[in-house]
C-alpha cells in the first residue's frame, strides 16, 4: 500500500485499462462522431475536471511526446496546470505551451488558432457528450434517436431559437454533424472554433470520464455546424482587436480591468498571442 | 499586461501549503492518529469503506484524515486509489446465512429463532448529549453474552417454507456479476448491476429516494422482514490449488424488506423481496437500499409504474454516486470565461437587434 | 519456456509506440506503418499481426484464427502474452489470418444500430499477396489514394453497411495499414 511514483504504471494507467480504452479508440475512429461507451476509471482529480480526456491522454502518450495542456485557451490556467504537472509526474513526457512542438494537445474548451497537423493529436475534455442531452434527458432515447438517425429534434430547436430570438442561440458546444452521418457535441468550445474541426489535418479525440464516453473525427473529415440555407451558420467573436497582439482573427477574452467597469481584449489563446507579439 | 490567470502555478502550490496547514490545525493540541479514527470513527470508516467500494479500515481512516473529516472526500481518495489495484480474479459468492452476528432484528415477527439480537444500536438510546465526555470519561469494557456467536437462519426462509414470498433465483444471465467498475452502465441494467450501483451509491441520495417511496411516490408497502449486521468471511478460489482459502473477513450490514404484494398480470399475489447490502455497520443504508431495489423492480414483477423518482431506473443509476455528482456540481466553479464570452457576444447581439425591432 | 518467447521490451512504453502506430493506421486509411521489429515470433503470424494482438487483446477479448495460424505456437504465445480466449467461431472481438481464411467477413460481429462499435477488428495477414490497384476515398484521405490490396477486399461491401461494419488492419512482416468501414475502396 506504498505510494510513491515509482509505484505508478507509465502514464498512471494500468495496461489492461489503457488496451480497454485503446480499443475504443480505434472504434471511435472507425465511426466518427459515434459515441463508444468505456469503462471510464476513477482518476485522481475529480469528474468533470478532465477526467476523460485524462484518461485519453493517458493511453495514447508514448515516451517521445512533447504535451500541451490548455483551458480556455491558454496554458497558464490552474486546471491545465494541474494536468500538465500529472503528466510530467506520471509518464515523465516533455511539456511546452508552444502550439507548433507539441505532439498531444490536451484542451478545455478551445481549439488552438494556429493550425494543426497531422503529427499532432488533440485530446478535448467533454463535460456532456451527448448532443441531444438538453433536448432528451434519457440515454435510452437518445441512443435509439442516433441508431434511427432521428434528428429532427435538434432542428426544431434551432428552429425554434429563430422563431423566438432571431438568432440561433447556441453560442458554445454548438452541434456538429460528422462525416453526414453522426451529430456530434464539440465539447463546450465557442462556435467561433467549429470551422477549425471540418476537414482539420489532425487527429481530434474526445473523452467524457463521468459519462463513460470515447469519440473521434479523423483527419480530413466533414465537420459541419447545423444550420439552415436562410439562417446559415456563423462562427462569431467579439468585434475588436487583440490590445496585446493586434490579432483581428482571433477568438477573444474580455477581461474587465478596472471598479468603473472598463474593458479590455485579448486572445484566449495565449501562445497564439505571444507568437504574433513577437 | 493584464492577465488575471497568470501564476496558476505558483498559486496552485501555496493553496497545497494551506490545506495541509489548517488540516493539521493548532499544533498546540496532539495530531490525530489513524488508529484513533479507525477504532473510535468506525461508522464513518463504514461509509468511506461502501461508497468507495474499498473494504480496508486502515486506508479509510487515513483518508479521512487527509481529507480532514469530509466523508465525500475520503471516499474520493479511496476510489483512486482503488482504481490503481490490479484485479486478480473474484471471490466466491459471500453466504450472509454464515454470519456471525451483532445485530439481528425482524419487525415482521415478535420472536425468532435464535431471538431478536439488539446488538451496539443507537435505537433506544435519549439523544442527549453526553457531556461525561467531553471530560475524558472512561467507559467500562462490555462483553456480549454467548448468543452473539452464533449463525441464523434468515428469517424470509421461514416464508419461504411457506411458498408465500418469492424465492431468489440466480438466472443464467447473472451468473456471471458485472462489474459496475470495469464496464461502462448500460440502461436497462439487470438487478446484479443495479445492486452493486446502489450499494456505492451516495448513503443521503438513497435515504432520500427510500423515503419518498413511503411518502408515496411509488409505495411499495415495506416491512423489515430481518436486518442483520455482523462478520463474514470471504473467500478465494485459487485454481493452482484448487480450493478456496479465507482472504478476508469484513463486517457488513443487510436488510431484507418484504413487501406486500397483490399480484400483477404476471404474478400471482405474494410477498416480494427488496434487498439492501453494505460494508460496514451502515442500517440506514442498507435499509434505504432495500426500499430503491424493490421499488425499481416493478417492471420485473409485471407492475405498473406511478413514475416515481425512485421507480426510475435510469434517474436512480445515473445521479446516485457521489463522486461523478461532486465533481460535476463543483467543476462550474473552474473557468468558463470563453464559454461565457460567446453568451456575451449572443445576448449582445440579440438584444441590439430587438431594439432596433422596436425603434423600428 | 514460454517466458523465452519475443515480447515488447518495455511492456507499457513499447505497446504505448505500437498504439500511436495502429491509430495513426486507422486515422489515415490507405497509408503504410512501421512497427518495431520483434524477433523470432511463432509462425506464420507477422510482426504487425503480433504486435496488433498485443496492443489491444487481453482476457476480455475473443480472437478468431485462421486455419493456417491454428498452431499449438501462435496459441500458445497468444495465451501467455494476452490471456485473450481463442474461439472456434467467428462471434469475436478480433480475427487474424489470410484473407480467404477470414471470408465472408460478414460471419464476424458487425455492431448494432444502437452500438455499432461492437463489432470486430480484423487483421490481414500476408496481405501483398494476390494484390490489384484500388482507389480510396473517406475520412482521414486527404485526397484519393491508389493502393494496391489484396483482389478479395471487395468482399468486405458484404460486412458494411454504415454505421455497421468491420475494421481491419492490413499486416505484412513489420507494415501495417488501416481501412475502417468508413473507407470507400473502388477498382
Amino acid at each position: 500500500m506504498s505510494n510513491s511514483e515509482e509505484d505508478f504504471n507509465f502514464a498512471y494507467l494500468d495496461e489492461q485499462t489503457k488496451r480497454m480504452i485503446r480499443r475504443a479508440l480505434i472504434k471511435a475512429l472507425c465511426i466518427p462522431g459515434y459515441q463508444v461507451p468505456f469503462a471510464s476509471r476513477e482518476m485522481p482529480m475529480p469528474y468533470g475536471w478532465g477526467t476523460g480526456g485524462v484518461q485519453v491522454t493517458a493511453a495514447c502518450l508514448q515516451e517521445t511526446d512533447v504535451l500541451k495542456v490548455i483551458d480556455q485557451g491558454s496554458d497558464d490556467t490552474t486546471n491545465a496546470v494541474s494536468i500538465r504537472k500529472f503528466f510530467e509526474r506520471v509518464a515523465g513526457v516533455k511539456t511546452t505551451e508552444n502550439t507548433g512542438k507539441a505532439s498531444v494537445i490536451q484542451t478545455r474548451h478551445r481549439i488552438p488558432e494556429q493550425v494543426l497537423s497531422e503529427d499532432q493529436i488533440l485530446v478535448y475534455q467533454v463535460p456532456i457528450p451527448e448532443p441531444l442531452r438538453f433536448l432528451e434527458p434519457r440515454e435510452t432515447e437518445t441512443r435509439v434517436m442516433h441508431a434511427l438517425e432521428e434528428y429532427g429534434l435538434m432542428h426544431v430547436k434551432l428552429y425554434e431559437d429563430i422563431s423566438i430570438n432571431g438568432e440561433i442561440s447556441t453560442a458554445y458546444a454548438y452541434p456538429v454533424k460528422v462525416n453526414d452521418r453522426y451529430i456530434m457535441d464539440p465539447s463546450p468550445t465557442p462556435k467561433f472554433d467549429n470551422p477549425k474541426m471540418n476537414f482539420c489535418p489532425a487527429i481530434q479525440l474526445f473523452g467524457a470520464g463521468r459519462e463513460q464516453r470515447i469519440y473521434a473525427v479523423p483527419p480530413y473529415t466533414k465537420v459541419i455546424s447545423l444550420d439552415f440555407e436562410d439562417y446559415p451558420f456563423e462562427a462569431s467573436r467579439a468585434e475588436k482587436t487583440c490590445e496585446i497582439c493586434g490579432a483581428t482573427n482571433t477568438y477573444l477574452d474580455e477581461v474587465v480591468i478596472d471598479d468603473k467597469g472598463t474593458r479590455m481584449f485579448s486572445c484566449s489563446d495565449s501562445d497564439y498571442c505571444n507568437s504574433q507579439k513577437s | 499586461m493584464y492577465v488575471a490567470v497568470k501564476g496558476g502555478e505558483r498559486a496552485i502550490d501555496n493553496a497545497h501549503r494551506w490545506l495541509e496547514d489548517e488540516r493539521r490545525g493548532d499544533r498546540k493540541v496532539t495530531d490525530l492518529s489513524v488508529d484513533q479514527i479507525k477504532t473510535q470513527l468506525s461508522l464513518s470508516i463504514a461509509k468511506v469503506m461502501a461508497e468507495g467500494s474499498l473494504f480496508d479500515p486502515e486506508l479509510a481512516s487515513l483518508a479521512i484524515k487527509q481529507a480532514r473529516g469530509d466523508l465525500i472526500e475520503a471516499i474520493f481518495l479511496i476510489r483512486a486509489y482503488r482504481t490503481t489495484l490490479p484485479r486478480f480474479g473474484v471471490g466466491q459468492p459471500i453466504n450472509t446465512d454464515k454470519m456471525i452476528a451483532k445485530r439481528r432484528i425482524s419487525a415482521t415477527f415478535k420472536d425468532i429463532p435464535g431471538g431478536q439480537l439488539l446488538g451496539p444500536t443507537f435505537d433506544y438510546t435519549h439523544r442527549l448529549l453526553d457531556f461525561k465526555l467531553l471530560a475524558d470519561g472512561s467507559i467500562d469494557e462490555f462483553e456480549p453474552g454467548k448468543d452473539t456467536e452464533q449463525m441464523f437462519q434468515h428469517v424470509t426462509q421461514f416464508l419461504n417454507n411457506e411458498g408465500i414470498i418469492e424465492t431468489e433465483e440466480t438466472s443464467s444471465s447473472e451468473a456471471e456479476s458485472p462489474d459496475l467498475t470495469r464496464q461502462p452502465l448500460e440502461i436497462p441494467a439487470n438487478r446484479a448491476l443495479r445492486l452493486q450501483a446502489l450499494t456505492r451509491s451516495d448513503e443521503g441520495f438513497l435515504l432520500g429516494m427510500a423515503y419518498s417511496t413511503q411518502r408515496g411516490f411509488g409505495r411499495n408497502h415495506p416491512f423489515v422482514g430481518e436486518l442483520r449486521i455482523g462478520l463474514i468471511s470471504v473467500e478465494f478460489e485459487i485454481p493452482e490449488i484448487g480450493f478456496n482459502i479465507e482472504i478476508a473477513e469484513i463486517e457488513i450490514s443487510e436488510c431484507e424488506t418484504v413487501n406486500q404484494f397483490l399480484g400483477s398480470k404476471t404474478h400471482p399475489p405474494k410477498f416480494t423481496r427488496g434487498y439492501g447490502f453494505v460494508f460496514g455497520q451502515s442500517e440506514r443504508k442498507a435499509i434505504s437500499m432495500a426500499l430503491v431495489d424493490r421499488a425499481l423492480r416493478w417492471k420485473e414483477l409485471g407492475e405498473v409504474s406511478d413514475g416515481a423518482p425512485a421507480q426510475d431506473e435510469e434517474f436512480v443509476l445515473y445521479h446516485g454516486d457521489n463522486i461523478q455528482a461532486t465533481g460535476f456540481v463543483e467543476h462550474i466553479k473552474l473557468p468558463h470565461y470563453v464559454d461565457f464570452q460567446a453568451e456575451l457576444e449572443l445576448i449582445r447581439k440579440i438584444r441590439k437587434t430587438a431594439f432596433e425591432a422596436k425603434k423600428g | 519456456m514460454t517466458n523465452l518467447l519475443p515480447f515488447f521490451q518495455d511492456q507499457s512504453k513499447d505497446a504505448a509506440r505500437a498504439f500511436r502506430i495502429a491509430l495513426k493506421a486507422m486515422a489515415m486509411p490507405g497509408k503504410i506503418q512501421n512497427f518495431q521489429v520483434i524477433d523470432g515470433l511463432p509462425t506464420p503470424l507477422s510482426i504487425a499481426g503480433a504486435t496488433l494482438i498485443l496492443v489491444f487483446c487481453d482476457f476480455n477479448t475473443k480472437i478468431f484464427l485462421g486455419e493456417t495460424f491454428r498452431n499449438k505456437n501462435v496459441e500458445d504465445w497468444i495465451n501467455f502474452y494476452t490471456g485473450a480466449k481463442i474461439s472456434g467461431d467467428k462471434n469475436v472481438d478480433f480475427a487474424v489470418g489470410h484473407i480467404e481464411e477470414l471470408l465472408p467477413f460478414h460471419e464476424f460481429p458487425i455492431g448494432t444500430d444502437e452500438y455499432p462499435d461492437r463489432s470486430a477488428n480484423i487483421v490481414i495477414e500476408n496481405a501483398s499477396k494476390d494484390v490489384k490497384s484500388f482507389s480510396l476515398n473517406g475520412p482521414g484521405i486527404k485526397e484519393t489514394l491508389h493502393v494496391e490490396l489484396p483482389e478479395k477486399i471487395i468482399e468486405r461491401e458484404s460486412a458494411i453497411s454504415f454505421p455497421l461494419g468491420v475494421d481491419i488492419f492490413l499486416a505484412k512482416e513489420n507494415l501495417v495499414m488501416g481501412l475502417p468501414r468508413t473507407t470507400m475502396v473502388e477498382t
